[in-house]
């Protein structure tokens, strides 16, 4: 059994972010974990997604509160959560957008960026 | 319901800062204070409710708590909840307890030095609160208080409402009602231009729609029906007509949205529960760890219509001589963070007519909402003055 919750950041890594997918439920699950959280089955496995989705709610953050020092330099920077059209909803950034064009609604398109020495999945507008 | 018990005690100490003072050590003060006012002997106590410091986890912290204050209980739990629905938790355990004859006697307590004891360059409670499930939040800049914005703007869009004229005026009121508690942390006035002008922390919220965090500790003491009746205190009991909890989800991206968040299960279960409504209530206490968990609230229990508590708000309805007055203390957002047991007494304290110059005309009904981490945990619990049928 390949193991879902390796797979996710695997593929982010490669630049192919895939997700859970449960096979009797037949759709996906976010956050990954070896079992599909709504009925427990086994039977999932990792599937590429479309990378479009929109944006659910946003925050622009303009004074870090996170463990992480380095977003201290990056404000305001957007959080968001976002709408996947797999209908899984997850957290990310925003980016390539000015902090006041960013909007509920609006729709995104998942790009790779390299942050801190590693391979995040974030939003740029569609 | 048939309460087996009531609550007979309440103590808390000064809310600010104890530089110096570890959180078990105001949390015992906050219990005798509390054990003083129920005028018990501290022997009959033979359960510990208590619910850990943030600030300074350890494991085992019920038995920290038994072992400082010399206590010999039957039972001791850390009732690691959150968001004010740890002290509904404790109320329901306790009088399961005792229904069961297992105990009569429970002390109920939670205090922390937040203020005095972060590690340096920290911020929050956030230090020490791990989900679990960082991997997924922590890469993109997020924190406890970015979470809570998302599940704010949420709502704003949801319903089409500004931040400034929906939030401003609750951060506005709460501060007027901690100007009339003496031990409140935040005292001074501020008005709307006072809001306008505090700096963005993550939006929509600023500055002044986060709670700030505090020392201070609060306790409270439940006795069964029997030991309440020998004890002749001289004001009157407590005691729970209803309660509902729901837990949903942990991580804001997970959380139900907003018309379908726990709190309106939990209302609706508690309303149930009593046999009583929403015009029966006289006073409501919120979890507002910021200005945002106001509406939320207030819409899922059903005491305003959706999107429309910034109406209720603006007509004066939440301050002390209004319809339905809010967080009478000054809340989280003005009296400081003390996890939400500060909203449980001071419901004891209005229903006791015990709140001077900030008591609520004729307080019968009091209701007792919270939510912990992000809306996750959700709960009410209904209060009347007396020992009841």
């Amino acid at each position: 059994m390949t193991r879902v919750d390796n797979t996710y950041w695997e593929g982010v890594e490669r630049g192919r972010m895939e997700l859970p997918f449960c096979a009797p439920c037949n759709q996906f699950y976010f956050y990954p974990r070896p079992f599909c959280p709504s009925c427990w089955s086994q039977d999932v496995e990792s599937r590429p997604i479309s990378g479009e989705g929109t944006i659910w709610s946003y925050s622009v953050v303009h004074f870090p509160h996170g463990p992480n020092e380095g977003w201290k330099s990056r404000v305001p920077y957007i959080v968001a959560l976002i709408s996947l059209k797999e209908n899984v909803r997850l957290m990310s950034n925003v980016v390539d957008c000015p902090v006041d064009r960013v909007k509920s609604g609006m729709e995104v398109r998942l790009v790779y960026r390299e942050l801190d020495e590693r391979m995040l999945p974030v939003f740029v507008p569609a | 319901m048939k309460n087996p018990g009531f609550i007979i005690g309440i103590g808390e100490t000064k809310v600010g800062k104890h530089p110096g003072r570890s959180a078990l050590e105001l949390q015992a003060e906050a219990v005798q204070s509390a054990v003083a006012d129920a005028g018990i002997e501290k022997s009959k106590i033979d359960a510990v409710y208590a619910l850990g410091s943030y600030i300074q986890p350890m494991q085992l912290h019920g038995l920290s708590v038994v072992e400082f204050l010399g206590l010999k209980p039957r039972f001791q739990e850390n009732v690691d909840v959150g968001g004010t629905v740890a002290f509904i938790t404790m109320i329901l355990n306790a009088f399961a307890a005792i229904e069961d004859g297992r105990i009569s006697v429970a002390v109920c307590v939670y205090g922390d030095n937040a203020a005095t004891h972060r590690p340096p360059g920290t911020h929050g409670f956030l230090a020490q609160m791990k989900q679990g499930t960082e991997e997924y939040e922590e890469p993109f800049g997020s924190s406890l208080v970015v979470s809570y914005a998302l599940l704010a703007r949420r709502y704003l869009d949801l319903y089409g409402l500004e931040p400034e004229s929906t939030f401003g005026p609750i951060a506005v009121t709460l501060r007027d009602h901690a100007r009339l508690n003496s031990n409140a942390a935040y005292r001074k006035p501020i008005t709307m231009e006072d809001y306008r002008a505090s700096p963005w922390i993550a939006e929509p919220f600023r500055r002044l729609d986060c709670s700030p965090v505090v020392d201070g500790a609060g306790a409270f003491v439940i006795a069964s029906r029997a030991e309440t009746e020998k004890l002749r205190v001289g004001f009157e009991p407590v005691r729970v007509l209803g309660t509902g909890t729901e837990v949903t989800h942990k991580i804001v991206s997970q959380t139900p949205d907003i018309p379908e968040l726990g709190m309106r299960v939990a209302g609706e279960k508690a309303f149930e529960e009593a046999k009583i409504g929403h015009d029966d209530v006289d006073l409501l206490t919120i979890h507002d760890g910021f200005t945002a968990s106001v509406p939320i609230t207030m819409e899922a229990l059903g005491f305003c219509e959706p999107g429309e508590t910034s109406k209720f708000v603006e007509s004066g309805g939440i301050t002390i001589g209004g319809e339905l007055p809010v967080n009478t203390h000054g809340g989280l957002m003005s009296q400081g963070h003390v996890g939400g047991v500060m909203h449980l007494l001071e419901a004891v304290r209005q229903l006791r007519g015990h709140a001077g110059e900030r008591q609520v005309k004729n307080a019968e009904v009091a209701a007792v909402s919270g939510n912990g981490n992000i809306f996750s945990i959700c709960g009410m619990m209904l209060l009347g003055k007396g020992a009841g049928e």
